[in-house]
């Protein structure tokens, strides 16, 4: 089976979880990614948990090794002018180059697109910051719930606590992820256009409008009626909660009058089901509390799993509001073979997720685990650059690897 | 005009509601002529219309089109009646002249109908087929319904948002989008792949696997250390002081995230509390994690009296990275937004301005795609089977009296 992206090669420079995710998917499904990080401390990330078995280590961040699979990597400091020249080398021949400086940081080490599409028209860089390379927050630092929050995501959620509370962010890291996979993308569609063109492009990715994308079907109903601007804070959809089982909970989803009407019949409770005044959205809200009141009762006595394949059944949708020892241990995800193992030298087999979808031609493959600091320094300086393994003990007595 | 990837590529598109629409939009906007498939039988809920007795659509009064015209922009509309044979023969006959299907139909609705993989396929062998659903194409709850709050409830997001002592928060719709752009990332890998080798593929997504490979420290401290992580509001598991903080004024809030120690130091700055960044109760990480809570009350004393902008604006100034949490009010006026030009105002097929946001990338200095409006119901119907597959338009005519393309 073939590797759909085997052609290509990725360089990718980047702290924190955007541009580490970007590359990632991109070698996760056959590019050829090589990681490059300051020397002796690494990518951030390698400094944040969970660590395995609680034993903290720059090969045990859980979050770094899932980040960093299918990569190759190297140590080096661009910030000198050999450490430049080298990334230089490596970008020259390179399909894609992916990073996160500041805008302006890398022009002066001669770094910045114009010198890099000098040496390689074909290149696509993607430079992926908090609000982009221009506009009066281009300096402006993000961390993810402040990217979620100024994206206008928080706002958009409904939240069961109601206005009063804060808005609350998903669960996770979701800002960054989705800054991810746009970078992903809009590389993805600059390597399509290339094919025609030869030519490559700067890329200017900006955390904030990937953030915004995600909602901004409401300010395009805001365009439209102004009338009613912040209605998902107030609103209250009366169309399913998680509801509490005997283990934990389930989620049933009724919004469209068809499945309220599948759901009350699912709970005995068949008058509502030919009641308009439940089964209609706008008038069920008033009657919320009644009705998750017996939904309750149905819930209750069951476990997650027993609601929700009852549920599924009698045609409602549900599911298990699931923990992630429930999901690993689930028939179906097992069925669906999510989890691979690979080695890695440091923490050893381990299960992570694959993913994010199936190509059954081209499916993703685990071909190495993340890279050891530097590990690959001697086989792409030495064996790919031409270095002479001289010059590395140079290189890093100079802190230049 | 930039060339856009995906010119010359031709789209069929079988989704409706949310998360599919977002995919083929994104193809739109890449340059795909994307033929969205509609029917009187099986209307898309978002363009709020009903159908009366004649067959009129009619809308029902929402006001809320905006949530068609946006996942919809720059698409084509034809009409076909999929459960009735003529009409399955006819998008069969378009297929031919297609690069792509995307359908988000529950898995086995699309085969029933016999314009499922291997109907198409056989019609056009190096056919790109894309699937979204809740659970997947295979397994055994592949046939389960889903919804948004589906996925992301069985995918252990939901597990993970809201409250410590709370109920789990639904993020729903939220994040169809993180699934729609996996889709989208697919799609143009699959076709990548058939540039290189002319082959196409059945591309499988599930947006309750797409929630699961969002959340790797959830994940990962699961698969490494056996540890079921839960939910805690608005904290982070390895920085503090971190959260949303209420802010003068009604329902209004910043976000703050200090990652680091020179962090903390500006956050005392903002904070006009300098000599808070040497007391050791706060002074590393370990021990702002120790702390955090008071930390949370000493930053909410200070954001609550001040309005949320200006608190963003001294923060950053301090190098603390900080959000308010913006409104749809805050984001069209912007002074970023503006700047970038992101948002864009088209008109309506029905002539009302609207605003739409453009593919959120600049290339070489330029977001990529000119929006267009959304498509009237039916409006390519003689484009698609008169101009491209060259039936005469009587023809045409006749099968959208008949109901087949309906």
């Amino acid at each position: 089976m073939a590797s759909v992206l085997e052609k290509i090669s990725v360089i990718e420079i980047c702290h924190g979880i955007p541009g580490s995710f970007a590359s990632k998917l991109l070698g996760d499904f056959g590019a050829s990614v090589i990681k490059v990080e300051p020397p002796l401390l690494g990518d951030s990330v390698r400094r944040m948990g969970p660590f395995l078995h609680d034993l903290p280590g720059p090969d045990r961040s859980g979050l770094f090794l899932y980040l960093n699979t299918n990569k190759r990597g190297i140590t080096l400091n661009v910030n000198t002018p050999t450490g430049a020249e080298v990334l230089r080398r490596l970008v020259k021949r390179a399909d894609v180059f992916i990073e996160s400086t500041r805008p302006g940081t890398l022009e002066p080490l001669g770094l910045g697109y114009d010198a890099l599409h000098a040496l390689n028209p074909g290149l696509v860089m993607v430079s992926l910051t908090p609000f982009g390379q221009t506009g009066p927050y281009r300096d402006y630092k993000l961390c993810d719930i402040a990217a979620y929050n100024v994206g206008g995501l928080s706002m958009v959620m409904p939240n069961p606590e109601g206005p009063d509370h804060a808005p609350l962010k998903a669960g996770g890291r979701l800002a960054n992820m989705l800054a991810g996979v746009n970078a992903a993308n809009f590389a993805m569609a600059e390597l399509l256009t290339r094919r025609t063109t030869g030519e490559g492009a700067h890329i200017d990715l900006a955390e904030f409008e990937a953030a915004i994308e995600n909602m901004s079907r409401f300010l395009t109903q805001y365009s439209i009626d102004d009338e009613i601007p912040t209605w998902p804070r107030e609103a209250f959809f009366a169309a399913g909660e998680a509801e509490p089982c005997k283990d934990g909970y389930a989620f049933l989803f009724f919004a469209p009058e068809h499945l309220f009407s599948r759901m009350a019949r699912l709970i005995g409770k068949e008058e509502w089901a030919r009641d308009p005044d439940y089964v209609v959205q706008a008038t069920r809200r008033a009657h919320w509390d009644e009705i998750e009141a017996v939904i309750q009762v149905w819930t209750k006595n069951k476990t997650k799993y027993e609601a929700m394949h009852a549920a599924q059944a009698a045609g409602v949708p549900c599911a298990a509001v699931n923990t992630i020892a429930e999901i690993v241990g689930n028939p179906h995800v097992q069925a669906r073979g999510i989890f691979r193992e690979t080695d890695h030298p440091v923490a050893g087999p381990l299960r992570y997720p694959t993913g994010p979808f199936k190509m059954p031609a081209t499916p993703y493959s685990l071909r190495r685990p993340a890279p050891t600091l530097g590990q690959h320094n001697d086989e792409v300086m030495c064996g790919e650059l031409g270095y002479p393994r001289t010059e590395l003990v140079k290189l890093r007595q100079a802190g230049i690897i | 005009m930039r060339k856009l990837p995906l010119e010359n590529i031709r789209v069929l598109d079988f989704t409706l509601a949310l998360a599919g629409p977002l995919v083929s939009l994104w193809l739109a906007s890449l340059g795909a002529e994307v033929y969205k498939v509609e029917s009187r039988t099986r209307l898309d809920v978002s363009r709020r219309m009903r159908v009366d007795a004649s067959g009129n659509m009619i809308p029902t009064g929402d006001p809320r089109f905006g949530f068609y015209e946006q996942p919809n922009h720059s698409k084509r509309s034809i009409t076909v009646d999929l459960t009735v044979p003529e009409g399955a023969a006819a998008v069969r006959d378009l297929v031919k002249v297609c690069d792509v299907v995307v359908e988000s139909f529950a898995p086995g609705v699309m085969d029933r109908l016999g314009v499922g993989y291997k109907d198409m396929r056989r019609l056009r062998p190096d056919i790109v087929y894309f699937s979204l659903s809740g659970f997947g194409q295979t397994g055994p709850y592949s046939s389960y319904r889903a919804f948004g709050h589906i996925a992301s409830s069985f995918g252990g997001v939901d597990n993970l948002t809201g409250r410590a002592t709370g109920r789990p928060a639904s993020v729903g719709s939220t994040l169809d989008g993180v699934c729609s752009i996996s889709g989208v990332l697919s799609t143009m890998m699959a076709l990548w792949h058939r540039f290189e080798t002319g082959q196409g593929q059945h591309v499988d997504l599930a947006m309750s696997e797409v929630q699961m490979c969002m959340i790797p420290e959830a994940m990962m401290d699961y698969l490494m250390n056996g540890r079921v992580r839960h939910r805690d509001g608005n904290h982070d598991d390895v920085f503090a002081p971190y959260g949303t903080y209420r802010c003068a004024g009604q329902d209004a809030w910043i976000a703050i995230g200090v990652t680091s120690d020179e962090e903390w130091r500006g956050l005392c700055r903002a904070l006009g509390r300098s000599e808070l960044a040497d007391d050791p109760r706060y002074a590393d990480g370990a021990a702002r994690w120790k702390h955090r809570a008071e930390l949370d009350g000493l930053i909410e004393q200070w954001t609550r009296t001040r309005k949320s902008w200006d608190l963003f604006h001294a923060l950053q100034k301090a190098g603390v990275p900080a959000g308010p949490a913006t409104t749809t009010v805050d984001l069209t006026n912007d002074p970023q937004v503006k700047a970038r030009g992101m948002l864009t105002t088209i008109h309506t097929k029905r002539g009302e301005p609207i605003v739409v946001q453009r593919l959120p990338a600049r290339f070489d200095g330029e977001y990529l795609d000119t929006p267009e409006p959304a498509p009237l119901f039916g409006e390519h119907n003689a484009y698609a089977f008169h101009e491209i597959l060259g039936l005469p338009l009587e023809r045409v005519h006749a099968m959208e009296t008949g109901h087949v393309l309906w």
